[in-house]
């Protein structure tokens, strides 16, 4: 089977069982996402930090996203920035909206992006 | 704002027109109807028979509620109407505007009522910088509405303007066709609907809304606020009016982020900064703490919500740091601008620790503190892991890409870090205050992980750093030949020697030794930073100096009400009064309103205060400000559960009395008066200062 960054990524916030910085969060996120006439849909559910994924469910959600499965795939590579694409339109968000702003910060950023730490290190090393 | 604008404002959604209440958009001027960064109209004009209008007055009813009176004919017509017009109008969200005729003749008249609609969607960066639209216009008419919208791939804006009274309608206006009786009147009621949609396999829905406040609502709700806020009496009648200003104005920035659950922060300033700001919310929280601490714990919510998680070089995000600014326009959404948010603040991180520890002093929200806990020790972190770009122990700025921010302190112009001979610093840049923040947040926080989070070791390591950070400080930032600390330091390790008003935040963080905090205050009061109104930005005599260059010079009155606490801290009482009393007199050419920065001439040049040309109005650290002095001059501290008041009144305050300041005491008052002693020293004291025209202000107030 091919491979499918979208799982990926929602396997790997799963994997991570517990989010400190969410500690005072709770509530379920339900992501609709389209793709071949079809939906997948995924609920991530955040009890004070503590974070689980479900596929499939068919639950209310405090807050529902859709958007095409193609836009999280370039989101899950790192090659899309989901507040971008929500703000052109690309994704739809329902409901309460800082619940997604909390799980949007556990998305993958640009790949290859400079990091200060090693530059400094590169730096001190020639000093 | 520009004079004769008038403004009405809701969160992000304003109207700025001029005094007829028409709007008529030049590509550069920030006229318009605005949402979410975006403009949804650039014209709307009025006409009556094919005339537009003059006004007579207006009255600014509240700050989302405004009312032109207006007679047709040009400004150089004799007036002689048999009918005038009434504009009211009004912002909750949507915008509504009644038109009202009347007809004083005796005979019935018909008129022919006009208004124009147009909007190019302009993103409000584009007003600043004019850029040709990648996208494509339509308008439409359907059921009496005129809709004009604007599309660019799966982008998408509309504006709706519908009339509730039978009308005609085409693509570029609605029209009314009516007769008056004698003595009679007629009114019609606009409304105007700003939309962002998003396309779904069920075709457009809305996107990007606030939830609707009504007009009635709103009244309600800035009554309820006005109460409770702490009451002044004072003798000084500038000071009663320029808070009462204060608190309307603040009253009128609050912003609503979409994911702060309903609480609401203080946006930076009208019209270019209605939006969430790392470092303005922070400051204006800090400001109105003893009145409005409600401020502090949404600013802290919302900024640790959305701290930086990843390494991200088109918005300079980095794991801990704090934004810098959010904006939802059409640059953001197809990536032109980095505002998304964008992370390119050197001083946010370490002023969000500081109002996390502020915070908790005044009002005793433990729970806050213990629940930020991770985003405070991610802060941290940012700190020492990221922003020591060079390796040396000091936070450092360089944007990584061209659309970044040159400058991430709170002078972030391009030509604001510059030695005295006026090069400008080469990056990695350091500016002084920036390592006065760190040293300040790390003593608090230290207070903090002992307090509340049971973590002594980590106490304990935060007070070293800090230690080793206050002493290799003042070894690498004082210019020995001038007594003072230079505004930052180069990659090189050379000073950036320039003599700035930076040095006085310095006093407010506590880096500066003790044996060196008169020197720093003699500059600070010294003729060349010192203009009798307040401190310059940059000193004169410096190669950059210019009295209306922005952060070269203008005087700001938020950067001097923070120096005023340094210099509280520091036990230079008086001083701080100069700097109040300085402030509050400008505060007066001003209507009570402060501008974000006025000019930085010499009082005894110009008499009054320069305003300075595309200064935001009101601005909301500009309007903290008199909140942060009326602090500093109760000298005001928390102290365990109550507060403690050393009041040190200037000279042209003899009483004030602050009725229930709220914080963990419950509510308490406080109440100072001048002691009378020194008075017979002060006016030599002003003299020396460079400000003779406070002795005939006196005069005259005597009178």
């Amino acid at each position: 089977m091919a491979t499918d960054p979208t799982a990926e990524l929602f396997e790997s916030i799963k994997r991570r069982k517990y989010v400190p910085a969410l500690r005072n969060q709770s509530g379920t996120i339900r992501f609709d996402l389209r793709h071949d006439s079809q939906v997948d849909r995924w609920v991530v559910e955040i009890r004070n930090g503590d974070i689980d994924v479900a596929r499939g469910q068919d639950r209310e959600g405090h807050c529902v996203v859709y958007g095409e499965k193609a836009v999280f795939d370039r989101i899950a590579r790192g090659e899309e920035n989901a507040n971008v694409a929500f703000f052109r339109g690309e994704i739809l968000v329902e409901g309460n909206f800082h619940l997604i702003s909390a799980i949007e910060r556990l998305f993958p950023g640009p790949r290859n992006a400079f990091d200060p730490r090693a530059a400094r290190a590169e730096r001190m090393r020639k000093s | 704002m520009s004079d004769g604008m008038v403004n009405i404002l809701s969160g992000n959604t304003f109207v700025v027109s001029d005094n007829r209440g028409d709007i008529e958009a030049a590509p550069t001027s920030p006229t318009g109807m605005f949402a979410f960064d975006t403009r949804y109209l650039s014209t709307w004009v009025l006409t009556i028979n094919g005339q537009r209008l003059q006004p007579l007055s207006i009255d600014d009813l509240q700050y989302f509620e405004a009312r032109f009176f207006l007679v047709p004919g040009g400004a150089t017509q004799y007036v002689d109407s048999k009918l005038s017009v009434i504009r009211q109008r009004s912002i909750s969200g949507s915008f509504d505007e009644q038109v009202t005729i009347l007809n004083h003749g005796e005979e019935p008249i018909d008129v022919r009522v006009r208004i124009e609609a147009s909007s190019d969607f302009a993103d409000i960066f584009e007003i600043k910088d004019v850029l040709q639209k990648k996208g494509s216009y339509y308008s439409n008419v359907e059921d009496g509405q005129l809709r004009l919208g604007y599309e660019r791939g799966t982008f998408r804006r509309e504006t709706v303007i519908s009339a509730e009274e039978p009308h005609e309608v085409d693509e570029h206006g609605l029209g009314f066709t009516v007769r008056i009786d004698p003595l009679g009147e007629w009114t019609a009621h606009l409304h105007v609907e700003t939309l962002a949609l998003s396309p779904t396999a069920d075709g457009l829905r809305r996107t990007l809304q606030h939830p609707e406040r009504t007009k009635r609502r709103m009244s309600e709700d800035l009554e309820e606020w006005l109460r409770g806020m702490p009451r002044l009496y004072t003798d000084n009648d500038v000071l009663t009016g320029t808070y009462r200003r204060s608190l309307v104005d603040l009253a009128s920035l609050q912003y609503t982020p979409l994911t702060a659950e309903g609480a609401t922060v203080p946006s930076a300033g009208l019209p270019w900064f209605m939006t969430l700001f790392g470092r303005d919310s922070i400051f204006t929280s800090l400001q109105a703490l003893p009145f409005a601490p409600q401020f502090a714990a949404a600013t802290l919510k919302v900024l640790g919500l959305l701290q930086g998680t990843r390494l991200d070089d088109f918005r300079d995000e980095d794991p801990g740091r704090i934004l810098h600014e959010l904006r939802y326009g059409e640059t953001s959404a197809f990536e032109e601008q980095p505002h998304s948010p964008y992370y390119g603040s050197a001083d946010a991180t370490q002023l969000w620790l500081i109002l996390l520890d502020e915070y908790e002093r005044w009002t005793g929200d433990a729970d806050l503190v213990r629940e930020l806990e991770p985003q405070a020790r991610a802060a941290l972190n940012w700190i020492d892991e990221y922003a020591d770009l060079v390796g040396n122990g000091y936070v450092w700025y360089q944007p990584r890409r061209e659309t970044g921010l040159e400058n991430q302190c709170w002078k972030d112009s391009w030509d604001s870090i510059c030695y005295r001979d006026g090069r400008l610093a080469p990056f990695p840049r350091a500016t002084c205050e920036l390592q006065g923040y760190v040293y300040d947040a790390k003593m608090r926080a230290a207070r903090l992980a002992r307090s509340f989070w049971q973590d002594p070791a980590l106490a304990d390591r935060l007070e070293r750093d800090a230690a080793a950070l206050k002493e290799r400080f003042n070894r690498d930032f004082w210019v020995e030949d001038g007594e003072y600390y230079a505004l930052g330091i180069d990659p090189d390790g050379n000073q950036v020697d320039a003599l700035s008003s930076n040095m006085g935040h310095l006093l407010w963080s506590g880096i500066v030794d003790e044996s060196r905090a008169r020197k720093v205050v003699e500059h600070l009061l010294g003729p060349r930073l010192f203009t009798g109104w307040g401190i310059r930005t940059l000193a004169d005599g410096e190669g950059r100096y210019n009295p209306i260059g922005y952060h070269v010079g203008t005087v700001w009155p938020f950067d001097n009400s923070f120096i005023a606490w340094g210099l509280r801290r520091y036990g230079f009482a008086e001083e701080a009064g100069i700097i109040a009393e300085g402030i509050i007199d400008a505060a007066e050419f001003f209507g009570g309103r402060l501008p974000e920065a006025f000019a930085g001439y010499p009082r005894s040049l110009t008499k009054y205060p320069v305003q300075y040309p595309t200064a935001c109005s009101p601005q909301a650290w500009s309007t903290g400000t008199p909140m942060l002095l009326l602090r500093t001059m109760l000298g005001l501290e928390p102290h365990e559960d109550h507060l403690a008041v050393q009041p040190a009144l200037p000279v042209v305050v003899e009483r004030i009395e602050l009725l229930d300041i709220p914080g963990r005491w419950g509510k308490t008052d406080a109440f100072g008066r001048s002691r009378g002693e020194g008075t017979a020293r002060r006016p030599a004291l002003r003299v020396q200062y460079g400000a003779e025209t406070f002795i005939s202000r006196r005069q005259r107030f005597i009178r």
